[in-house]
Formats: structure tokens, sequence, C-alpha cells
């Protein structure tokens, strides 16, 4: 992995800021993102979470050239994004969080016109998708169903095997089988190397698909880290067990625990960094058992998210 | 090469209602001219139906000569029915060329692949003005074979003069359409600002005859650069094409000025 790391990111964003112009002749100014620097490298998932209207789709939608920034850069295979020269855009995939589809066209004819306008055909690996997600490449397109243009969506996204696949809730509105071929279809980008930028309201599919994980919150980047550092840092809940009942106030003030509360003779708390100075004071007041939930993803996303300011 | 794709792709999804606009046209030239045929006999008292019309009524409508081939085909073709026909095909094309993927969520993905914005606006452009140039020749070549029908003396350039007048006034708010959406990704207000545009010049230009401040205007006046040098009489009007398409190439720089620097709208 050290190797791996040495050579140039496959994304590099840096200080990127983008306000929108709104209001009568957009004189004034909302948020989009501001300040969010980060790296992704070959390989990695990146799942991206935060709250409606984070700035999630921003960082996307810039990523992809389709918005200009206002500050910073974004580099994607060590082209700026906001250049001139789109050929990068050959190696990417992408899925929007409403994907629009030209709906007059038939599947497989809008199929052929993507890949044309990318310059290739890909024919081969796009049977294969359609069948593997069960999309009949007859179909017109504004007769499908929502689940039904998702498909059309993911395989236009994944016919050409890109380096780059950038995912906008891509699982919305698929149902349970073609969610574990979506997942199936993620690890093989993950295996040869590509890498992927997810962005998703579902935990679990963040938890299961990423290796990294980056908390937008308020247009900000709240967090970048890998699921194991993400773990360590988020605050872990604990019940303690004692011989007798203990008053929740016996833990205020010992060091990293928070939010204590008692039911006869446990304390629940959560802890932030060191478990040590907890598990002193609860020996002296009579400890008989500990146990340490991880926290899920989810519970790591609310702590960021509450905490942040 | 391969945005011309994207050329194929508009061209292929309007083809019906292009094919309704060339047959409309021609079936419109028929009639006509089938009219014409009619009443060439009594040319004279025809005449003195449309002389007694009001003034103002055969000042705004240009009936000032009824009977003779060119000034039937002025009064009944090029002064009102086909310009309006070819600013209605302009409007709606020319609205489409920028804003329409934006308007209808289709960008995302399109602007997503390795196409340069400038090329996909200009595959948009030549679709339409593909189709303004293939319903001018639709007029033209009925103009040549209807008035051949009919023994008309009108040198078959005069034809080709008219219509390429007229598709430039096509382009020209095809272009004003084409630039707007580039501004705003809007297809509704390109598409108003366009057909409100066009009823401003197409009445200033009407009532010119009546009111000076509107005949002074009239050297600015897209609509009388298409049809103030009356093509059919006197051919095509270089000064008058050279600011029509001075005027297609501004709005086409401001197209892409716009599309190019500005954020895609989801």
């Amino acid at each position: 992995m050290g190797s791996v790391r040495r050579v140039s990111p496959v994304v590099e964003v840096e200080h990127l800021s983008k306000t929108y112009a709104s209001g009568f002749l957009g004189r004034s100014r909302s948020r989009g993102v501001d300040d969010v620097s980060f790296t992704a490298h070959r390989g990695d998932v990146v799942g991206l979470l935060g709250p409606n209207g984070s700035g999630k789709t921003t960082i996307i939608r810039t990523l992809l050239g389709l918005l200009r920034p206002t500050g910073g850069t974004a580099r994607v295979f060590g082209a700026d994004v906001a250049g001139a020269d789109p050929s990068w855009r050959a190696r990417t995939g992408y899925v929007p969080g409403e994907p629009g589809l030209y709906g007059t066209m038939r599947v497989g004819d809008y199929l052929d016109l993507l890949a044309g306008l990318r310059g290739g055909d890909g024919s081969r690996r796009r049977s294969e998708l359609c069948e593997r997600l069960g999309l009949r490449e007859e179909g017109r397109i504004s007769q499908l169903s929502k689940g039904t243009r998702q498909k059309v969506a993911l395989v236009q996204a994944f016919m050409h095997d890109p380096d780059l696949l950038v995912l906008d809730e891509p699982t919305s509105g698929l149902d349970p089988i073609v969610q574990r071929e979506f997942d199936a279809m993620i690890d093989g980008c993950r295996a040869r190397g590509a890498t992927v930028l997810l962005s998703s309201h579902v935990m679990a599919e963040v938890e299961r698909l990423a290796t990294r994980v980056a908390v937008v919150h308020r247009g900000r980047l709240a967090l970048v880290d890998d699921m194991e550092g993400l773990r360590s840092r988020a605050p872990r809940r604990i019940d303690l067990e004692f011989a007798a009942p203990v008053p929740a106030s016996a833990l205020v003030g010992v060091e990293g625990v928070r939010d204590v509360v008692a039911s006869r003779t446990v304390l629940s708390c959560r802890v932030v960094g060191s478990e040590a100075p907890l598990l002193r004071a609860a020996l002296e007041l009579g400890l008989v058992g500990v146990q340490s939930r991880e926290q899920s993803l989810e519970e790591v996303f609310l702590s960021v998210v509450d905490g942040s300011p | 090469m391969t945005p011309w794709l994207l050329a194929a792709k508009s061209l292929r999804d309007r083809r019906r209602t292009t094919l309704a606009w060339m047959a409309g046209v021609a079936a419109l030239v028929a009639v006509q001219l089938w009219v014409y045929r009619s009443f060439r006999a009594s040319a004279e008292e025809v005449s003195g139906v449309a002389q007694a019309m009001p003034e103002a009524l055969r000042k705004i409508f240009r009936m000032e000569d009824y009977v003779s081939e060119t000034g039937y085909l002025n009064t009944e073709l090029f002064s009102a029915t086909l310009p309006l026909i070819f600013i209605s095909i302009g409007s709606a094309w020319g609205s489409r060329i920028a804003a329409e993927d934006e308007d209808e969520g289709t960008a995302d993905i399109v602007l997503s692949l390795p196409v340069r914005r400038g090329a996909y606006l200009a595959a948009r452009a030549l679709a339409s003005l593909l189709v303004l140039a293939a319903v001018g020749a639709v007029l033209a070549v009925a103009l040549v074979v209807g008035t051949r029908l009919l023994d008309f003396s009108v040198p078959v350039s005069r034809y080709g003069a008219a219509a390429w007048h007229l598709a430039l006034l096509g382009a020209t708010f095809a272009a004003l359409g084409a630039a707007v959406g580039g501004a705003t990704g809007r297809k509704g207000a390109a598409l108003a600002a366009t057909v409100g545009s066009a009823i401003v010049a197409f009445v200033l230009y009407s009532i010119a005859p009546l009111a000076s401040w509107a005949d002074a205007l009239l050297p600015w006046n897209p609509v009388q650069w298409a049809l103030g040098s009356d093509a059919v009489n006197h051919g095509i009007d270089a000064g008058y094409s050279v600011r029509s398409l001075a005027l297609v190439a501004a709005l086409g720089w401001g197209t892409f000025a716009g599309f190019l620097r500005r954020d895609i709208r989801a």
C-alpha cells in the first residue's frame, strides 16, 4: 500500500470553494462548499457522507467540470477539471443523483450514443452488465420504471471500465438483488484498481463498500479518514456494571467521559480517547463487568455532524 | 467527430416536426399559387378590391401591388406568413440549442463525457441551421416548380434569394434563442425572449410605413434585413445579408461565452 500512496492521486482537491449566485441579477451568494481538500488514490472507495444540502453533490459536480469552482483547485488524473481539455473524462463514469436520460431513445440506442461520444465501444462489457442487472436494451427509456432507469445510468457509467467512478446516490430505487450486484460491481472496480467516489444516504452501503469516508457538513469537510481511523476517533459507548447501584455523578469529571446515564447497577457512557481513566475510576467504585460496543457508521456520522459547530 | 452524433440525435428527435414544417411550407406555396392562377384572368377586379381596403392596412401588409406575379408573392407569402414560419422554426430550435438538455435534466451525463462544451453547442447549432436550410430549400424548390407551371417570368435565382433571406431571418432569431439559453440554461426564458423580440421587430417593421419613428429604426430591424430589399424583385441584398450574418455571429459568440463560463444546471 505504501508504494501506491506515492503515485499521483487520481482525485486531488485543494481548498475548493464554490458559492452560487442567487437572487435578483445574481447579487446574493449562497454557500456550496468552502475550503474542501482531500485526495483519492487508485483503488480507494471514498464514501461521501453528509446531510441533505451539505455540499456532497456540489463537490461531485465540480469534480466533473459541471460547476465552475469559485476558489481552490480540483484535479482528476492530474488535469484541472475547469480546464478546456475534457479528454480525462473518457476515463470516468458518472451516475448523477437524479439521472436524466434521453427519454425518447431506446436503451440500446442511448448506450450507443454515449459510447460514441466517449469515443469507444465497450459493447461486450455492456452486454455483460445489462445481463447482470436484468436490463433489456430494447425498451424505450421514457417507459421504464425509476429503478430500471437507474440501471441504465449504472450501465452507462460502468460500461467502459472507467478508472474513476463518481456515483451520487447510485442505488436509489434499486431492489436488494440489484443492490447486491452493484456491490459486486464496486468490488470488481476496486480489485482492478479503479477509484470510486460514492455519495450515499445509506450508511450501511457506505460502511460495506467504502475504504475511506469523508463527512461533509455545512459545506465543509468535517472529517476524512479510513473506516478504522473513523471508529477509533469516534466516541465509544461503554456499559459498566457495578456490585451495587452507583450514581451517574460518580463519573462526572473523569477524562474523556460523556453522557453518563445510571440504571440500577449499570452506568452507560460515551468515551472519547483512552478508556484508562474511566476504567481506573470504575474499579474504585466496585466494577464487576464491562461491555464496549463498536459504533456503527451512523453513530459516528451523527457524532461528527452533531459535534461540529 | 463524436460531437456530431449530437447533431444527428437532434435532427432525429425532431424529424417529424421538421418534415411537417417542410410539407406545410410546400403546401402553402402550392395553395397560394393555385389561388393566383384562379384569379389571374380577372386581375384588374381583384386589384380593385385590394385598393378598396384602408390605406393603413395596405401599407402594413405591403399590398400596394396585388396583381403582378412578384407583387402577389410578396403580399401573400413574403410579407407575413413565410417570415413568421421561419421565425417560429428559428425560435423553437434556437431556444433548445444550449438550454434543452439542462431544462430536461439530461445535461449532466452528456457533459460529463469527454465532449467540449463548445463542440456540444456547435453540433446542436449545426442541426438548427440545417433545419432552416432544409426548409428554405423546400421553399425555393416549391416556388420554382410552382411558378414554372404557371409560367411566371421571375428568374429562378430570385426564389433562392428570397429563401436565403428568410433562412437568415430564422437564423437570427435562432441565435438570439441560443444566446439567452446559453446565458440562463432555461429554454422557457430563451423562447420567451425570442418570441417577444420577434413580435416587437415584426410590429415595428409593419408600422414603419405609418410611423416615422418606426421607420427610423428599420436599418436596425432584422425583419427589414430579410424583407426590406424585396428579394423576389431584386435578388440577394449583400448589405442586409452581411448585417444578418454579423448579428448571428455576435449572438453565436455570446452563446459560447455564456455557456462555456457558467455552471450547468442540475
